[in-house]
C-alpha cells in the first residue's frame, strides 16, 4: 500500500519577504498543488494524507479554500486533511467551508478518534488551536499489529529547536502508539526520524513550494510505502516546487569577486522561477563600482523578485588614486572624508542607515559622478 | 585698475590745470612739498571714480579753488581688464560726467551723466552713497588698495567687498573642475532636496518619496484590515465560547434533569405521607374523643354523686340552723321598738326648742330694727335741711361774676402797663399853653384838625398834639410848636395795645374799674367761703356716705319690721316679750337634752335588728340553694346514666376506646418518623429546581439565539477573506518600502556627499584668510626682519586686530604695538590684501603719505618692498619726502610743483 503524504501548503500565504513576486508567489502554491495531486496519480498513490496547515489562515479568501477543495478533489482516491496551527479548527474556519462536503473524496478528519479503512486504521490527531503546549498525539495508545496503523498529526518534534513547546510531539510517538507511520506537518523541511533500529516511522514532508529564503529541504512531498503492518515504511522524496529562493552572501575579498558573483548570476538558469536575495559585504576598489551596477540591472531584469544588500562593502582602503585625480578644492576633501568615515569601525550588515554604509554609498555615487565626467 | 595719467582743474589749490602721467605700471613717487595738492590730487582720484557728478554739500563746496569760483573737474585715464578708458567729471557748475573707451586709439563716449557715474564706480566694485558724496565704504576695492593720509588701518569692509575678498581667494584656491563637480554634486542633491535642505514634495519630490507616501497611505489603511482580522477572530472566539457554553449549559440540563426527577419522587412520597399522617391524626383524634367522651361521663357520675351526698348534708344542716335566728330577731325587733319611741318624744321637745329661738331672734331683729328706723328718719331730715343751705349758698356764690386771683393779677398787669404807655405818650406830645392878658379868639390846629376858642383874660388854654400843633392868634399870629412826629405815633400805637389788652381782661366782669373789680373779687371770695361751710356740714352729717345710703339703711329697716309683722302680726298690737320667750327656751331646751344620746341607742338597736334579720334570711337562702342543687344533681345524674350502660360496662366501653386511641397514636408517631427523614418541604427543593431548569432553558435559548446571530457575523467576516486582505496590503506596503528604502538609501548618502563637500567648502572658506595673514607675515618679515610679530590674526571681516610677538605665547592686541611697528602691520595686510586681487588683475595701490613713523633702516626694506611688489601692483606714493625714494631707482617720480609750473 502507497499513500502520498504532504503538508503545509499555506495557501495564501502572506508573502511580503517576496517583494514585487508576491501574487506571483502565492498562485504558485496552487499551482504545486496541482502538480502533487499529478504525482500522486503518476506514482499510483491508495490515498493522500496532508498533515495540517493545508492554508496559511482561517481568514483566506474563501475562493481560495473553493480551488483548493477542487484541486484535492481532483484526486481519485482519498484524501485525508487534518486541521493544522495555521487553520485550526475553530468556528468560522476554513473546514466549515460548504467546498469540503461537496468532494466525497475528501475527509476533514476533525475528531481524534480511529478511523477504519480497508487498507488499515488512520489515526487523525486535529489541532483546535493556534498554539498549544499539549502533545497532539497524546491519546493514541498502541493497538493491535495485525492491521496498518498510519497516523496524522501536526506540531513540532521534540529537538527542533523553539522558543516555546507548540504542539510538541514526542521523537518516538509513532513507536509508542504502535504506528507503522506518522505522517507529520508543522515545519517546512524535510525531516524523517528513525528509530534506534534505524527504521524511520514518522516523517515531516515539508511545504511542497519553498515559502522563503533560506529554506532547506522544502518543495517535497513524500510517497510512502507500507508493505504490511510492522514492516519499515518506504519513505522516497518527491520534489514537485515550482520556484527556487536563492539566498545567497558573498563575501568579496579581492579585485574580480564581484565580477565573479555577476557571472554567476548570469549563468542561472530560468531567472523568472528564481527569487534571489543577495547579500555582498567586504572590501572593493573604485573600479568595480561598474559591477554593483550590473549586478543591479541584472537581478531586476531577470528574475521573478530580488533584492540585494550592499551595506556590508567598504571602498578597498588604499585605492585613493581616483580621489587623487579628483580636481583640487572641497570635492576632493570631501571624498577623502568620506573614505574615512566608511572604513570607520566594523560594517553593520543590515544596518543600511549606518553611517558607514551611507559613507561607503556616497563614495560610490561621487566615484561614479567622478567617472561620468572624465569619460564625457 | 591701473591708472595711466589725471588730470584736475579748479579743485582746491589745483586750480589751474594740472595732468600727471603717464604712470608706471609698477612704483610711482609723486612729491611735493605740504599743501602742494596731493592729498587733492588723491581726493580729486576718488571722488572722479566713486562721487556723482551731480553730488551737491559743503564737502563739495570746498572742493572749489579758493577765492575762486571755478567748477572743480577730473579727467582720470585708465586701464581695466585690458580695457584703456577715461573718465571726466566736472562737479557744482556745468555738472557732467563722460567715461569713454578707447576703440582703435581713439577715445569714445561709452556713457554720460548718472551712467557713467555708475560704469566708473562698478570698476572697482564702488558702492552709491545714498546722500552726499561718497565715504570710503563706497570705495569698493580702493578701500583696501588706497591708504588716505594718516588712516594706514584699513577701516570697516562692507559686505559686499568682504565677499569680493573671499570669492576671489575661494577662486584661487580651488581647481575650476573642482567646481563643476560640485555643481553635478549639488545638481543631484537637489534632485531629492530644496536648497534649505529639505526633502522635496508635492509633483518635485523623488519618485522613492512618493513610493514612501504610497506606503504611508497604505499603510492607514492596515488598521481597518487588522481590525477586520481581528474582529473575525474575536467572532470566532467568541462563537466557540458559546458553543463551549452551550454544552457545558447542556449538561447542565440534563444533570438538573435527573435532580429534578429524584425531587418529584421525593415530592410525590412526601405528599402521600403528609396525607397518611393527616388521616392517622384524625383516626387518632376520633379515638381519643371517643375515650375522652367516655372517661368524661364516667367521671361526671362519680363526681354528681358526691355532690349530691354533700347537697343532702346541707339541707339537714340549714333546716337545724333556722329556729334560733328567728328567736334572736323577734328580740332585736323589740328592743328596737322601745328605743324607737324614747327617741320620738324627745325630737318633740328640740323642734319646739328650735321655733322658741326662731321666734325669739324674729323678735330681736324686729325690736331692733324699730329703734334704728326711728334715728334714721331724723338724720335724714337734718340731711334735707344742710342739702337746701348748700344749694342756696352755691345759688349766691354763683350770681357773683368776679374776677379770681390770677384774672385779677393780670386786669392789675394790664392796667398798669397803660398808665405807663399813657404816661409815656402823653409826654411824647407837644403842648402849646397860652394865658391871654386879654379875652381873644384863637384858632389852634393839632394833629391836622383845627379848633376855634375864644379865651378870657388869664385862662390856661392848651393845646396838644403830635409833631406840631399851631395857635392862630388873629391880629397876633401863629404860635408853633413842634416835637418828633415818630416817636408820638408809636406810643400811640402802644397806648392802643395796652387799652385794648385791658378793655380785653375785663370785658366780662362788666367793668373795667379796677377797684370795682377788686371788691367784685372779695365778694366772690365771701359766697365761696358760705358756700364750702354748707357742704362740710353735710358732709358731717351724711358720715362718709351717701344721701341714697342712708335711705337704702331705712328702707332695709322697714321691710324687717315689715316682715316680722307678716309672721307675727300680733306684734303690731304689742310688742314681743322678749323674756318670756327665753325661758320657753331654756325649758324645752332642758327637755331635749338627751336626745342625741336616744338617736345612738335607737341606732344600735336598728342595727342588732337588721343583722339578727340578714342572718336568718341566709339561713333560708341556703336551705333553699341546697334543695335545689340535689334536685338539680338528682336530674344530671339520672341524664348522665341514660346511655344503656350500667357501670360496669361503661368501665369496659373506657378501656376499649384507650386502647383504640393508643395505637393511632402509634401509628401517626410513625408516620412523623418518615417524614422526618425528608429535609424540609421537597415542594421546596422541586420549585427550586423547576425554576432553575426554566432559567438554565431561557438561558440556552437565548444562546443559541446569540450564538445563531454570531456564526452568522463569523460567516460575513470569514467571507471577506480579512487574512488575504491584509497579506495584499502587507505585500504592496513591503514593495513600496523597499522602492522607498533604496532611495532613501540614495538619498542620505547623497545628501551625505552633499553636505560633506558644503562642509569642506565653508571651511576652505572659513579660512580663507589664511592666505592673506602668511602673505601679510610674510611682507612684514621682509620689512621688519627679525619682527617680533609671529603671527597675525585677522578677524572675519579682515580687520587686523590682535597679533601674536614673539615674546609672548598669547595674542596681543595690535594697539599695544607702537606706532612704526603698527604702521607696519597695517600696511603688510593691505599689501598682502592687495596681492589677492592683483592675482586676477594688477590693481592700484595709492599710499599717501603713510609711513611716518618707521625708521630709516625699515622703511629702506619697506622701498624694497614696495620694488618688489610694483611688478605685480601699481603702486603710488603720494610723499612730501622724496629724498627717502631715492633708493627706488625703478620708481616713476613726478614733482608736482613742476607740474602745477608748468
Amino acid at each position: 500500500m502507497r499513500f502520498l503524504h504532504t503538508a503545509d501548503w499555506q495557501i495564501g500565504m502572506h508573502a511580503a519577504h517576496a517583494g514585487a513576486g508576491a501574487e506571483t508567489v502565492r498562485q504558485q502554491r496552487l499551482l504545486t498543488a496541482r502538480e502533487v495531486i499529478a504525482v500522486a496519480t503518476r506514482e499510483g498513490a491508495e490515498f493522500i494524507v496532508v498533515a495540517g496547515d493545508l492554508f496559511q489562515d482561517n481568514g483566506v479568501e474563501r475562493v481560495l479554500v473553493q480551488q483548493t477543495a477542487d484541486i484535492l478533489g481532483s484526486f481519485a482516491g482519498p484524501v485525508y486533511v487534518i486541521p493544522g496551527n495555521h487553520d485550526p479548527l475553530v468556528p468560522g474556519c476554513v473546514w466549515e467551508h460548504p467546498a469540503w462536503p461537496a468532494h466525497a473524496n475528501i475527509t476533514i478528519l476533525t475528531d481524534s478518534a480511529m478511523v477504519v479503512r480497508a487498507w488499515g486504521d488512520l489515526f487523525p490527531c486535529p489541532v483546535r488551536a493556534k498554539h498549544s503546549s499539549a502533545d497532539p498525539t497524546a491519546w493514541l495508545t498502541p493497538g493491535g499489529r495485525d492491521r496498518i496503523r498510519v497516523g496524522i498529526a501536526h506540531g513540532t518534534v521534540q529537538g527542533v529547536p523553539v522558543d516555546e513547546p507548540d504542539y510538541p510531539i514526542a521523537r518516538d510517538a509513532a513507536e509508542r502508539a504502535g504506528l507503522d507511520y506518522l505522517a507529520l506537518g508543522h515545519w517546512h523541511s524535510v525531516a524523517t526520524y528513525p528509530n534506534r533500529s534505524g527504521t524511520a516511522h514518522m516523517a515531516y514532508s515539508g511545504t511542497h513550494e519553498t515559502s522563503r529564503f533560506g529554506e532547506r529541504d522544502s518543495g517535497n512531498v513524500l510517497l510512502v510505502e507500507l508493505t504490511a503492518p510492522g514492516a519499515a515504511p518506504v519513505i522516497t522524496p518527491i520534489p514537485v516546487g515550482g520556484l527556487t529562493w536563492e539566498s545567497w552572501n558573498e563575501t568579496i575579498a579581492v579585485p574580480g569577486d564581484l565580477r565573479r558573483v555577476r557571472e554567476r548570476i548570469e549563468a542561472l538558469g530560468e531567472p523568472r522561477r528564481r527569487l534571489m536575495a543577495l547579500q555582498l559585504d567586504g572590501i572593493f576598489g573604485a573600479a568595480e563600482a561598474g559591477e554593483l551596477d550590473r549586478i543591479n540591472q541584472l537581478l531586476a531584469a531577470r528574475f521573478l523578485s530580488w533584492r540585494i544588500d550592499a551595506t556590508g562593502l567598504r571602498p578597498l582602503p588604499e585605492d585613493d588614486a581616483w580621489i587623487a585625480d579628483l580636481p583640487i578644492g572641497p570635492v576632493r576633501v570631501a571624498a577623502a572624508k568620506l573614505r574615512e568615515l566608511a572604513n570607520a569601525g566594523t560594517p553593520a550588515l543590515g544596518i543600511e542607515s549606518s553611517p558607514g554604509a551611507v559613507a561607503a554609498q556616497a563614495l560610490l555615487t561621487l566615484h561614479r559622478l567622478a567617472h561620468t565626467r572624465n569619460s564625457q | 585698475m591701473i591708472l595711466r595719467a589725471i588730470e584736475v582743474k579748479g579743485w582746491r589749490c589745483l586750480a589751474n590745470s594740472c595732468r600727471l602721467g603717464e604712470f608706471s605700471e609698477g612704483l610711482n613717487i609723486i612729491h611735493a612739498p605740504n599743501g602742494a595738492g596731493k592729498s587733492t590730487l588723491f581726493e580729486s582720484l576718488q571722488r572722479g571714480l566713486f562721487d556723482g557728478h551731480k553730488v551737491t554739500g559743503e564737502a563739495i563746496e570746498q572742493m572749489r579753488s579758493w577765492g575762486r569760483t571755478l567748477a572743480p573737474s577730473v579727467q582720470i585715464e585708465f586701464v581695466h581688464r585690458g580695457e584703456e578708458y577715461r573718465l571726466a567729471k566736472r562737479f557744482l557748475a556745468d555738472r557732467s560726467a563722460e567715461l569713454f573707451r578707447r576703440e582703435n586709439g581713439v577715445y569714445v563716449l561709452k556713457a554720460e551723466g548718472e551712467g557713467a557715474d555708475r560704469e566708473a564706480r562698478a570698476i572697482l566694485g564702488g558702492g552709491a552713497p545714498g546722500r552726499g558724496a561718497a565715504r570710503e565704504t563706497h570705495w569698493g576695492l580702493a578701500q583696501v588698495l588706497w591708504a588716505p593720509q594718516g588712516r594706514l588701518a584699513c577701516s570697516e569692509l562692507p559686505p559686499g567687498l568682504l565677499e569680493g575678498i573671499r570669492g576671489a581667494l575661494d577662486r584661487q584656491a580651488t581647481d575650476s573642475a573642482s567646481g563643476a563637480l560640485e555643481a553635478q554634486i549639488a545638481g543631484l542633491y537637489l534632485e531629492t532636496f530644496s536648497p534649505a535642505g529639505r526633502l522635496k514634495k508635492g509633483a518635485g519630490a523623488p519618485e522613492w518619496m512618493r513610493a514612501a507616501a504610497k506606503a504611508n497611505e497604505l499603510r492607514a489603511q492596515r488598521p481597518d484590515l487588522v481590525a477586520q482580522m481581528q474582529q473575525w477572530e474575536e467572532a470566532s472566539s467568541r462563537v466557540q465560547s458559546l458553543r463551549a457554553a452551550r454544552e457545558s449549559a447542556l449538561t447542565n440540563d440534563e444533570a438538573l434533569s435527573t435532580q429534578l426527577a429524584a425531587a418529584q419522587h421525593e415530592e410525590r412520597r412526601y405528599r402521600e405521607l403528609i396525607g397518611e399522617r393527616k388521616q392517622l391524626e384524625a383516626e387518632a383524634a376520633q379515638h381519643e374523643s371517643r375515650h375522652r367522651e367516655q372517661h368524661a361521663r364516667s367521671q361526671q357520675v362519680l363526681g354528681k354523686t358526691k355532690e349530691l351526698v354533700i347537697a343532702q348534708a346541707e339541707i339537714q344542716r340549714r333546716r337545724e340552723q333556722l329556729p334560733p335566728l328567728e328567736r334572736r330577731a323577734s328580740e332585736h325587733a323589740e328592743t328596737e321598738n322601745a328605743q324607737g319611741r324614747a327617741l320620738s318624744v324627745a325630737q318633740g321637745r328640740r323642734a319646739r326648742a328650735d321655733e322658741l329661738r326662731r321666734e325669739l331672734q324674729q323678735a330681736t331683729t324686729f325690736i331692733e330694727a324699730q329703734a334704728e328706723q326711728g334715728k334714721i328718719d331724723a338724720l335724714l331730715a337734718q340731711i334735707a335741711r344742710d342739702e337746701a343751705e348748700l344749694n342756696e349758698a352755691r345759688r349766691v356764690h354763683k350770681a357773683v361774676v368776679a374776677p379770681d386771683a390770677a384774672a385779677l393779677t393780670a386786669i392789675r398787669e394790664a392796667a398798669q402797663s397803660e398808665v405807663e404807655v399813657r404816661a409815656r405818650f402823653e409826654a411824647s406830645l407837644v403842648t402849646l399853653e397860652i394865658i391871654p392878658l386879654r379875652e381873644i379868639e384863637i384858632d389852634s390846629m393839632a394833629d391836622g384838625v383845627t379848633t376855634g376858642a375864644r379865651i378870657s383874660s388869664g385862662e390856661r388854654w392848651r393845646v396838644r398834639g403830635a409833631g406840631e400843633v399851631v395857635i392862630h392868634v388873629p391880629g397876633f399870629g401863629e404860635i408853633r410848636a413842634r416835637g418828633l412826629a415818630a416817636s408820638v405815633e408809636q406810643l400811640r400805637d402802644a397806648l392802643d395795645q395796652a387799652v385794648a389788652k385791658r378793655t380785653a381782661l375785663t370785658a366780662v366782669f362788666g367793668t373795667p374799674v379796677l377797684i370795682e373789680l377788686e371788691r367784685l373779687h372779695d365778694q366772690w371770695k365771701l359766697t365761696a367761703a358760705a358756700l364750702t361751710a354748707a357742704q362740710l356740714r353735710l358732709d358731717t352729717v351724711l358720715g362718709g356716705r351717701l344721701h341714697a345710703m342712708w335711705q337704702a339703711e331705712r328702707h332695709r329697716c322697714a321691710t324687717a319690721i315689715e316682715v316680722a309683722f307678716a309672721a307675727h302680726p300680733n306684734w303690731r298690737a304689742r310688742m314681743p316679750d322678749l323674756p318670756r320667750l327665753q325661758s320657753a327656751l331654756n325649758e324645752e331646751l332642758a327637755a331635749s337634752a338627751d336626745v342625741e344620746a336616744l338617736h345612738a341607742k335607737s341606732r344600735g338597736a336598728q342595727t342588732e335588728l337588721h343583722s339578727a334579720l340578714r342572718e336568718l334570711d341566709r339561713g333560708k337562702e341556703g336551705l333553699l340553694n341546697a334543695s335545689l342543687a340535689v334536685e338539680r344533681l338528682t336530674q344530671e345524674i339520672a341524664e348522665l346514666r341514660n346511655d344503656g350502660l350500667d357501670d360496669r360496662e361503661r368501665a369496659e366501653a373506657l378501656s376499649r376506646a384507650a386502647l383504640q386511641w393508643n395505637a393511632a397514636q402509634s401509628a401517626v408517631a410513625k408516620t412523623v418518623q418518615e417524614l422526618a427523614r425528608f429535609d424540609g418541604d421537597p415542594s421546596l427543593r422541586l420549585d427550586d429546581l423547576l425554576r432553575r431548569r426554566e432559567t438554565l432553558q431561557a438561558g440556552m435559548q437565548a444562546q443559541l439565539t446569540e450564538e445563531a446571530r454570531a456564526c452568522e457575523r463569523l460567516e460575513i467576516l470569514g467571507a471577506a477573506g480579512p487574512f488575504s486582505a491584509l497579506a495584499r496590503l502587507d505585500e504592496q506596503i513591503a514593495a513600496f518600502e523597499e522602492t522607498s528604502a533604496r532611495g532613501q538609501r540614495d538619498a542620505e548618502a547623497t545628501r551625505l556627499l552633499h553636505e560633506t563637500v558644503q562642509e569642506c567648502r565653508t571651511f576652505a572658506l572659513a579660512n580663507v584668510g589664511a592666505p592673506v595673514e602668511e602673505h601679510a607675515l610674510a611682507i612684514l618679515r621682509q620689512v621688519g626682519g627679525d619682527h617680533p610679530v609671529t603671527a597675525m590674526h585677522l578677524g572675519e571681516h579682515f580687520q587686523l586686530e590682535h597679533v601674536s610677538p614673539s615674546a609672548h605665547s598669547g595674542r596681543v592686541h595690535i594697539d599695544n604695538l607702537s606706532g612704526g611697528e603698527k604702521e607696519q602691520i597695517h600696511l603688510a595686510v593691505r599689501l598682502a590684501l592687495a596681492l589677492v586681487f592683483a592675482r586676477e588683475e594688477r590693481q592700484l595701490v595709492v599710499l599717501d603719505d603713510v609711513l611716518i613713523a618707521t625708521d630709516e633702516t625699515r622703511f629702506a626694506r619697506v622701498l624694497r618692498l614696495l620694488e618688489a611688489l610694483s611688478h605685480q601692483l601699481q603702486i603710488v606714493v603720494l610723499t612730501c619726502h622724496p629724498e627717502r625714494y631715492d633708493r627706488a631707482a625703478g620708481a616713476k617720480r613726478f614733482d608736482l610743483e613742476k607740474i602745477k609750473l608748468a
